[in-house]
């Protein structure tokens, strides 16, 4: 009774030491890439300012066509491959660092992070790999001083800005994130009719005269739009990433994983068809305002919305966006400023104070003079 | 027989000679007289020409019938009447009649009052101007000095209406002995409450006007602003400035159009096409503005090269 039971332990004994020799093989296959210098093999980072990569430590600097000569970047072929690994790997969450060993830690979207032991870039490629590579991307051309200085100046042009916020010791955090976005290509087509009201006036004699037009508006046709972006990430706030818009697209380019080295970068937890109601809603606000443009009506009223998207195709792109975190009092405040065109966005908290202190000084200056101004008039007049 | 017809004809002429001469009226030269013998003015380099062209009366007269419309004895009826309006009012009453050519009925106002002012006569007084100027009659009535308070330009305007007939159908006497009973009347009703006349007679209102202690008019400044407006206009104006700077705070919006994402060159409005189906016009009535005057108020206009001021009934012609 008692071998049996020492058996059935030894067994599960096995079968957990099995386990955790199974989890120690994936994770050995499933290592972060870390690009090197082709010159000196430290580790090697994008650099915006340059659009180019260049090593901290002998100086060198590399074009994209270096870095895949040096079997840093990746080729076509390496998407394709990529391609054909198996999707449960995927799920992982621990990778060795190819610098220290290390073990690394980053949740099932990050894609691009960096190792909290020897700070090294680590690029997780199998995350932009297969259906997760995207199509093209739009490289860092903001640095991370850049994003600071915006920050800084946040003050300038916002006099509610409470005194101390802009310090850049509030800031908590930041990072160069390139975030998934969706672009939807689409064209909207169909029929808008509307009944409209346009209304004039007029004195004659002792009367006023009202004329109210009764019109029927008839409007057909379609409208094309060129990437629509919608984030493809529920990490971040979808407010957020519409207030850094618009990105040029003129500098989009084929995706190369190279870039994201120096950054972190995340791959999409939002499926396609699901942003698909989002772009499709602003292509179809647009397309109504475009075909109204110029027609000045007192009321309207549409009697007939045919307008639906046709035609559309998705592209999936990594978009540059500097995220700073701000703390300040015992709030966190989320800014972000598009990194490649450089808008920065966030809610600043207001200072309650100061607007109260504007409120009373705009009050008594206009007061002042709606005072000086009666006061001209009766001396005149 | 023909020095008989001659004898007869001189007779009649004698006859009729002194009827002429004591109705038309007599003027006197001003050379030669301190200050061109005008007394209530100064003559300055820039009236003269005016002064010069006023003819110069004996301002006891009260009569001057230049358009000879009047006969004696209805000018000496008239006198009686002038001499007791004078008496009770202790104002001037003068009655001046020409045939003046005209082309703006401002000339008939220059005219009469530069008669007026120009003349001898009393600071505070009327006077009933008749041009009869046969292409276009005209008459009007002018009041001076604190006579403008009794005598002011809505009274005076309805004076000239309850003559306008009897002026026009050249009944003179009557419309004359009419216009001094009114007068008299006029005078019963009591002055203009709230005014006063200034220096150079001018009609003021005492709520805006005062004379200082040298004599000088003064504006009284009305300090009543209208404070509760100013305020409730001040404090929108403060709300929408600091709204607008809450508003500079929060940069993040959602996005609701693709504007910046149309294809420009991939627009294809096929039908755009407005029908006017309909078509309804209302007519509401608006009541015209009410003019309040409320049976007050006066207005003093400049008389014509004096400086001074006089009210005018507006003139009529006929």
């Amino acid at each position: 009774m008692a071998k049996k039971k020492s058996n059935k332990k030894a067994e599960t004994v096995k079968k957990e030491t099995k386990k955790v020799e199974k989890i120690n093989i994936i994770k050995d296959k499933e290592k972060a890439i870390n690009n090197k210098c082709p010159a000196c093999s430290a580790p090697i980072a994008f650099n915006p300012t340059l659009n180019k990569w260049k090593c901290e430590y002998c100086l060198s600097e590399f074009t994209l066509e270096d870095m895949q000569k040096y079997n840093n970047a990746s080729s076509k072929e390496a998407n394709d491959i990529a391609e054909n690994e198996n999707e449960e790997e995927l799920d992982l969450l621990s990778y060795k660092c190819q610098n220290c060993g290390a073990e690394i830690v980053a949740d099932e979207n990050t894609a691009a992070t960096f190792c909290v032991y020897c700070g090294s870039i680590a690029i997780l490629k199998s995350k932009l790999s297969g259906k997760f590579a995207p199509n093209s991307i739009i490289p860092f051309k903001k640095t991370n001083k850049e994003a600071i200085d915006a920050f800084v100046n946040i003050s300038k042009g916002r006099p509610l800005c409470p005194k101390d916020f802009n310090n850049k010791k509030n800031i908590e955090k930041i990072k160069g994130v390139y975030i998934p976005f969706w672009l939807h290509n689409t064209t909207i087509k169909g029929d808008l009719n509307a009944s409209a009201t346009r209304v004039s006036s007029w004195h004659s004699g002792d009367y006023r005269y009202t004329k109210t037009d009764y019109y029927k508006l008839y409007r057909s046709g379609s409208v094309s739009f060129v990437r629509i972006p919608v984030d493809g990430s529920n990490n971040f706030d979808n407010d957020i990433m519409n207030s850094i818009e618009p990105f040029d697209y003129s500098e989009l380019i084929k995706y190369n994983h190279a870039y994201l080295s120096g950054f972190f970068a995340e791959k999409y937890d939002v499926a396609s068809e699901q942003t698909n109601a989002e772009a499709d809603n602003r292509a179809l606000n647009s397309t109504r305002n475009i075909m109204y443009k110029g027609s000045a009506f007192a009321t309207k009223t549409i009697t007939e919305d045919t307008l639906k998207p046709v035609d559309s195709n998705i592209e999936y792109a990594l978009l540059p966006v500097w995220m700073v975190n701000v703390k300040y009092g015992d709030k966190t405040y989320i800014f972000a400023m598009n990194g490649q065109t450089g808008k920065f966005i966030g809610n600043i908290p207001l200072d309650k104070k100061k607007a109260v202190r504007y409120g009373i000084l705009i009050f008594a200056g206009c007061f002042a003079v709606i005072y000086l101004i009666c006061l001209a008039v009766m001396l005149v007049g | 027989m023909i020095i008989m017809k001659k004898i007869y004809l001189l007779f009649i002429i004698l006859l009729l000679f002194p009827t002429i001469i004591l109705a038309s009226t007599n003027t006197k030269s001003r050379e030669g007289i301190e200050n061109y013998g005008v007394t209530k003015y100064e003559v300055t380099p820039k009236n003269k020409k005016y002064v010069l062209d006023t003819p110069y009366v004996d301002a006891s007269e009260k009569l001057y019938d230049f358009a000879e419309i009047l006969t004696d004895e209805e000018e000496q009826e008239l006198y009686d009447l002038i001499s007791g309006f004078n008496e009770k009012t202790g104002f001037d009453l003068v009655i001046l009649t020409k045939s003046l050519p005209y082309t703006d009925d401002q000339e008939n106002e220059d005219y009469a009052t530069d008669f007026y002012d120009f003349n001898d006569f009393n600071k505070n007084g009327i006077l009933f101007f008749r041009n009869d100027y046969e292409e276009d009659r005209y008459f009007d009535l002018y009041s001076f000095g604190d006579a403008q308070l009794y005598y002011y330009d809505t009274r005076l305007s309805d004076l000239l209406d309850e003559i306008f007939d009897e002026i026009r159908n050249k009944e003179y006497l009557s419309s004359i002995k009419h216009l001094i009973s009114r007068l008299n009347d006029y005078y019963d009703y009591g002055k203009l409450e709230n005014y006063f006349v200034d220096n150079d007679g001018f009609l003021r209102e005492s709520n805006r006007y005062y004379i200082d202690e040298n004599g000088k008019l003064r504006k009284i400044i009305n300090y009543q602003i209208p404070i509760l407006p100013s305020i409730i206009i001040s404090a929108i104006i403060s709300l929408i400035s600091v709204a607008s700077m809450v508003k500079k705070n929060k940069m993040i919006r959602n996005a609701t159009d693709a504007t910046v994402y149309v294809d420009e060159g991939n627009i294809n409005i096929l039908v755009k096409r407005d029908e006017l189906v309909n078509s309804i016009t209302n007519r509401t009535y608006i009541p015209p503005a009410s003019s309040s005057s409320g049976g007050g108020g006066g207005h003093s206009s400049s008389s014509g090269h004096s400086g001074g001021g006089h009210s005018s009934g507006g003139g009529r012609h006929g």
